[in-house]
């Protein structure tokens, strides 16, 4: 995803604000914990909307601090109790339900050892729940460095592939190569491949553009044809995508040619197998 | 009392009077915005387990836990049918706030009161009025789209005012 395009949404603010959807809250909260950069950004808007609320302070009256805390010294006494009822409640079924809570937190106390197996209960869920957490966890992981892996992977092949591009711009842009469309013959006229032939390097380039698919056991074999005779320049299978192949290098021909061979190829062409020609 | 019930002493001494202060420009109600701010503390004090400092500052997350309470109050009120009975009153209750308001933030709420009147609308009306965007949109008949842009330039004038961090 591009983060600069996400922070320039404003998203981030109208979080910081309290003003989005529950969906588009749950979005931020998740991807500003997978990206720094976001988290960083909302902070920065968090700061903001602090110091627009600062603007608003406002001393309580006197009297508020007392009945705060006494109310949050209440919640926790009913929260003690609860847990406590609960305890006791879990360990010994005979106690009645309308016992005082005191009287209940007392027994508790008394009887410590009937209190250790919830203990060990507690501690056991807990270290399951890291296990489980631990493993969901190295899962998660596993599954970012596979799509890591993979993102990289598919990175390399399109930079190669766009090196590739400017390489065959540069023979395309190059005159000393001569561009020799080889078309098809009788045989398979639809066919069609081209050679990009350096006469001072010698360089031969083959781009196959059409040719049947050869069986198995056949190949296709390039010939230059040098003083009326031809000469292998080397075999090729069809490209699985758009490459170009580098062939043997030659110099003094006046034609190329594609045979269908045996795999391997053959010393000599043969000429009803003949696919494509062309003539400089 | 124990540590946990402490701790709600010490923050209450830091935040009160911000949290006060955002929940009076809430409900303008001082009476209603004191048990607000009562309920907030007990909550604060309930889930302080839960704060962590990865997904923003303590005022912040006591600041949205006191938000979240007084929004749900003014929904379960039904006060909130028409943003123009809202931001009326944010405007109006203004002039009362400002005599108890701290000196130091005068200067701030002078440039802050000088943004452009409708960006600071929407700014008021999203943090202090709790509507979403796409509330606000619907009830000024403004396309979402613009509401999001104008917020978000609202901000950035903010943050001018407040000056660059980090």
């Amino acid at each position: 995803m591009n983060i600069e395009e996400y922070i320039s949404s404003g998203i981030l603010e109208a979080y910081a604000l309290g003003a989005v959807s529950d969906e588009e809250r749950r979005e931020v909260e998740c991807l500003t914990s997978i990206y720094p950069q976001l988290a960083e950004a909302l902070h920065a808007a968090q700061d903001d909307v602090e110091q627009l609320a600062r603007l608003e302070s406002k001393s309580p009256p006197p009297v508020l601090k007392a009945s705060i805390l006494d109310a949050v010294a209440q919640a926790a006494a009913e929260e003690r109790a609860d847990a406590d009822a609960n305890t006791v409640a879990s360990a010994d079924a005979d106690v009645e339900a309308d016992a005082d809570a005191s009287i209940i937190q007392m027994n508790a106390k008394e009887d410590p050892v009937k209190r250790w197996p919830l203990g060990w209960v507690a501690a056991a869920v807990i270290a399951l729940g890291m296990f489980f957490a631990n493993y969901t966890l190295r899962d998660y992981n596993a599954e970012l460095k596979r799509d890591l892996d993979q993102i990289s992977g598919e990175l390399n092949e399109i930079r190669d592939q766009a090196l590739t591009q400017q390489e065959r711009l540069a023979v395309l842009a190059d005159t000393s190569y001569h561009r020799i469309p080889m078309k098809g013959v009788e045989k398979s006229p639809t066919s069609l491949a081209m050679i990009y032939w350096n006469p001072t390097s010698e360089q031969v380039l083959l781009d196959v553009r059409e040719l049947p698919k050869p069986t198995e056991d056949q190949q296709y074999q390039l010939w230059a044809i040098v003083d009326g005779k031809p000469t292998d320049l080397g075999v090729f299978d069809l490209p699985e995508g758009q490459e170009w192949f580098e062939m043997k290098s030659i110099t003094g021909a006046v034609a190329f040619a594609v045979t269908l061979e045996p795999r391997g190829g053959r010393p000599e062409p043969t000429l009803e197998q003949m696919y494509v020609l062309g003539a400089i | 009392m124990n540590r946990d019930e402490s701790v709600v002493a010490e923050l209450y001494d830091a935040f009160s009077g911000n949290l006060y202060g955002l929940m009076c420009k809430m409900v303008h109600d001082e009476a209603l915005a004191a048990d607000l701010l009562q309920e907030g503390f007990v909550k604060i004090w309930k889930y302080g387990a839960k704060y962590d400092p990865k997904h923003g500052s303590l005022f912040t997350w006591m600041m949205n836990i006191c938000r979240n309470g007084t929004i749900d109050h003014l929904r379960s009120k039904k006060r909130r049918n028409e943003i123009h009975d809202l931001s009326e009153n944010v405007y109006s209750s203004e002039a009362g706030n400002q005599i108890t308001q701290n000196t130091d933030t005068l200067d701030l709420r002078e440039k802050v009161a000088q943004l452009e009147p409708d960006l600071r609308n929407l700014i008021e009306l999203a943090y202090f009025g709790g509507f979403t965007q796409k509330e606000i949109s619907e009830n000024l008949d403004l396309p979402l789209g613009t509401v999001k842009t104008q917020m978000r330039k609202g901000m950035k004038e903010l943050r001018a005012i407040f000056g660059v961090r980090q």
